[in-house]
């Protein structure tokens, strides 16, 4: 099949790409519309964390004592840490984008490894940080045992942090496939700086993970 | 320009190094000023307020530069704006039912009731003392008052002062003094 269609040019003359997709009338529609189809869920995904974030407002308007008193319960230094993990990480990720645009496949495969490599320590961090929270009884809802008082409502501050920290944990965790998918796929040879449109969208997906810990941890974390 | 560059030979927009590292160290600035501002004891409006707002700085500078949508075509740019406001939409007027809730439940003996309650009293007394009437057209007043009272909309007239405050002042502060009356 590609064989045959190895003559056919597209619009502006140029040669057939390895990775030209016959419904696209050139490499560049290709790839705008490629990512145009990203930003489009990230758009749903800004939507979809909104409803979290609703139920985070509304019940912190209802017991504004609960969320002082359990966010203490919270460590500061490991949301910090995790913060900056996550943000050297979109750093690398943009640079990994860079090195595609340059044809640079061994900066490509350095930052995106980096990226994979942030990624499994966020997740271990929070591993370390739900340890702590299953040991002293900060479970959402029915599960609440606490021994510490905190007024109010405690069990709903962590259903609402389980939830948001867990949906955003699975985000992370889709995150680390996309990224070896991309990976094992760079190692391979596939990008340049003539195809790298799924490095670039990968990327988009990762910011926005980023994005949602930025308010996630003020949010969470430094109540006070 | 850059349109030119696209029909060519969509030559990758590629940045200096310098904007890249530039943007993480802005970022980690911010990560240490909020985690600062956390410890600052700040009043917990103003320290949300700060919060939220270097939240977004940062967001901003995420979007911007790291997921290029300065120097993206501009469709992505209206994609991020439209989810974005209609969160906020979302938001304002979720927010407005929740913290208005107290101000209009009847049961709650809230501000709305006690406006009311005022403005019938306000109707049914002064009246009094000027007519100085008999019991009989104390009666009529008695009446007209609670006619007035089942339309509720001589009972907003006559306070909305009071209500201008409470929704001027924002509905935090409505919501307090709302739940601040409700326990006396």
């Amino acid at each position: 099949m590609s064989s045959a269609t190895n003559a056919h040019d597209d619009a502006h003359g140029q040669a057939h790409h390895k990775f030209h997709q016959h419904h696209f009338l050139t490499m560049a529609q290709q790839a705008s519309s490629a990512k145009f189809g990203v930003w489009l869920f990230l758009g749903q995904e800004v939507l979809f964390f909104s409803g979290l974030f609703m139920a985070y407002f509304v019940f912190r308007a209802l017991y504004p004592e609960t969320w002082l008193h359990a966010a203490e319960q919270l460590s500061k230094t490991m949301g910090g840490i995790n913060t900056v993990v996550l943000l050297y990480s979109s750093l690398t990720m943009a640079l990994a984008v860079r090195s595609a645009q340059l044809s640079d496949k061994k900066g490509l495969v350095n930052n995106l490894i980096q990226t994979i490599v942030c990624a499994f320590i966020f997740l271990a961090v929070k591993y370390v940080e739900y340890s702590a929270k299953f040991e002293h009884g900060l479970l959402p809802g029915a599960a609440y045992h606490g021994h510490e008082f905190i007024p109010g409502r405690p069990e709903l501050f962590f259903t609402v942090y389980f939830t948001m920290t867990g949906l955003h944990g699975i985000h992370v965790i889709a995150g680390i496939g996309v990224l070896f998918w991309i990976l094992k796929r760079a190692i391979r040879g596939d990008f340049d700086s003539t195809y790298y449109i799924p490095v670039e969208n990968v990327g988009l997906y990762w910011h926005l993970v980023d994005l949602v810990w930025i308010f996630l941890f003020p949010l969470l974390y430094l109540v006070r | 320009m850059a349109n030119h560059a696209h029909e060519s030979h969509h030559e990758p927009h590629v940045l200096p190094l310098s904007v890249y590292y530039g943007v993480f160290g802005a970022l980690l600035v911010l990560t240490v000023l909020t985690y600062a501002v956390s410890f600052a004891g700040l009043p917990l409006s103003l320290s949300f307020g700060v919060a939220m707002l270097v939240a977004s700085c940062k967001a901003t500078l995420v979007a911007a530069v790291f997921m290029h949508l300065i120097w993206d075509e501009k469709i992505n740019v209206i994609v991020l704006a439209v989810s974005v406001l209609a969160m906020l939409l979302f938001f304002s007027i979720t927010l407005m039912d929740e913290l208005s809730r107290g101000l209009i439940l009847p049961e709650e003996g809230t501000l709305y009731k006690q406006h009311e309650e005022a403005a019938l009293k306000e109707i049914a007394n002064p009246p009094a003392a000027e007519h100085g009437g008999g019991r009989e057209s104390g009666k009529a007043e008695h009446k007209a008052a609670a006619g007035a009272a089942e339309g509720s909309a001589a009972a907003h007239a006559a306070a909305p002062a009071a209500h201008a405050a409470g929704s001027g002042e924002g509905s935090a502060a409505a919501h307090a003094a709302g739940s601040g009356s409700g326990h006396h």
